[in-house]
């Protein structure tokens, strides 16, 4: 179209305000004192709770470190390997998640295999769960495929993210960058889980695969075992055959409470957006959730899926 | 203090303009598109931990600004009504309207979704691909928005001669 040309010469005649450059600069300048303020703090918190022995102290902390990481994206990548950490190191915590008397199944999630891999600036930190059933009705093939199906989605995981590496390097040197310019970049490709829920009927786990160069590479799968009915756990199982309309007339509450009191964006929601092709829709049978603390059952959406990407992974819990 | 983070100022610096010129095309006031753009430096920032591909730094730039820009209009509804029509007389004669460039008022009209990229395409002509990442969708939904918001272009064009 070539009126188009015309167009963008009108855009870039759009008059720039004389005071841009400088209010640039200032805002540059006042983000950088606070960021390295923060940055600060946050680096005394991580070694308090790096240097703790103590299960108990452990938890205090960890509620404390929490509330700072929440501020930063990386926040669930590294609550992950704080998990697998706890569960090693502190024997309380250890005593918490597995000895718990049951009667029936006692399930445990534990780490059955561990490496890490450095290569150059390549980091590889992997940590893969298993479900171990000791006794009770659970049917071990049903474990044993679930446990199978980890093994895989790990390995595929690694393998297409250690690929991604490589096209990444090759890019890098193939537009000018030097070899020593690209050992300063630490590649990191991290796999992780953290138990969301534990009892003796049920487990509900999350398996997290995450890189710290590619904003856009997260990946999180959903576990929810019931282990009387050697099952995975669907929101129809929580919530009878109205489960779509149960789950959607909660999440759009929540969808709209969190639009009027908070800055956020959820995709569709306006009227003027009606007809767009993003956005939330509807839960289906094939909707992410895992179960939290209280045994609710809480669906989440992938970074970008309903929101602008800032505002990260979304979480809706609906109460039972 | 580390390399990405020097990138990102570097490309807020050098880029300042463009950001400035997207905003705007948002809100048609000159005093919001200053806002967003330090909204946006801010979030730049704070958040430039996320960021490790410094090749991405620039579409990266323009998702936050572009999320920017459409937070400001939900916050200010009644303000920034996103029909041109109803947008002041004077910013008409603050921009030096003629009516010659009729598309690019046209372009100021289109739902927001389709705006977004034609203003990343033809303004500040970034590839297909470079948009579907700043929008987070595929590269087969920018196109068919592309194609959309041109038909609706040639019509209401047509129309008016």
């Amino acid at each position: 179209m070539k009126d188009m040309k015309e167009a963008k010469k009108k855009y870039d005649e759009i008059e720039i305000p004389p005071e841009l450059d400088k209010m640039v600069r200032d805002t540059i300048a006042f983000s950088e004192t606070r960021i390295k303020k923060e940055m600060k703090e946050k680096t005394i918190d991580l070694n308090v709770y790096q240097n703790t022995q103590n299960g108990d102290n452990m938890k205090q902390n960890n509620s404390k470190l929490k509330k700072i990481l929440k501020y930063t994206s990386r926040a669930a990548a590294i609550l992950l390997v704080v998990t697998t950490i706890g569960l090693n190191a502190s024997q309380t915590f250890a005593q918490d998640m597995g000895d718990i008397p049951v009667i029936g199944v006692v399930a445990k999630i534990l780490t059955i295999r561990s490496y890490e891999k450095h290569e150059d600036n390549k980091n590889v930190t992997v940590e893969v769960p298993e479900v171990k059933v000791e006794n009770g009705t659970t049917d071990k093939k049903f474990i044993g495929d679930v446990n199978t199906e980890i093994q895989k989605i790990v390995d595929d995981y690694v393998a297409e993210a250690e690929k991604n590496y490589e096209e990444y390097k090759k890019a890098f040197l193939e537009t000018g960058g030097t070899e020593e310019e690209w050992k300063e970049h630490d590649i990191d490709i991290n796999v992780g889980y953290e138990i969301k829920y534990e009892d003796d009927t049920k487990v509900s786990f999350v398996l997290t695969g995450w890189e710290n160069w590619a904003s856009y590479s997260q990946k999180q799968i959903y576990y929810n075992l019931d282990l009387i009915n050697n099952k995975q756990i669907t929101l129809e199982d929580v919530f009878g055959e109205n489960y779509v309309e149960i789950a959607n007339t909660s999440i759009l509450g929540q969808m709209k409470e969190r639009m009027e009191k908070d800055d956020v964006i959820y995709w569709g929601m306006n009227e003027e957006e009606v007809g767009i092709e993003e956005g939330f829709k509807t839960v289906d049978k094939n909707t992410a959730f895992y179960i939290n603390k209280k045994g609710n059952p809480v669906v989440t959406f992938e970074k970008y899926s309903i929101g602008p990407g800032y505002m990260g992974v979304q979480e809706f819990e609906i109460v039972k | 203090m580390c390399k990405i983070y020097d990138e990102i100022v570097n490309c807020i610096i050098t880029n300042q303009e463009k950001f400035y010129r997207v905003a705007y095309s948002y809100v048609y006031n000159r005093e919001a598109a200053l806002d967003i753009v330090q909204n946006t430096i801010c979030k730049a920032l704070e958040s430039f931990e996320s960021l490790r591909n410094p090749y991405a730094v620039k579409t990266w730039v323009y998702k936050i600004i572009i999320n920017e820009s459409l937070l400001y209009i939900k916050k200010n509804k009644k303000e920034f009504v996103s029909d041109f029509a109803q947008i002041p007389e004077e910013v008409y004669e603050e921009e030096g309207y003629e009516p010659d460039s009729e598309l690019f008022y046209e372009v100021s009209k289109l739902p927001k979704e389709q705006k977004t990229v034609v203003i990343l395409h033809y303004y500040e002509e970034l590839t297909l691909k470079e948009i579907a990442k700043v929008t987070g969708s595929n590269e087969n939904t920018v196109k068919s928005r592309l194609y959309s918001a041109l038909k609706k272009l040639e019509k209401t064009v047509k129309e008016a001669v």
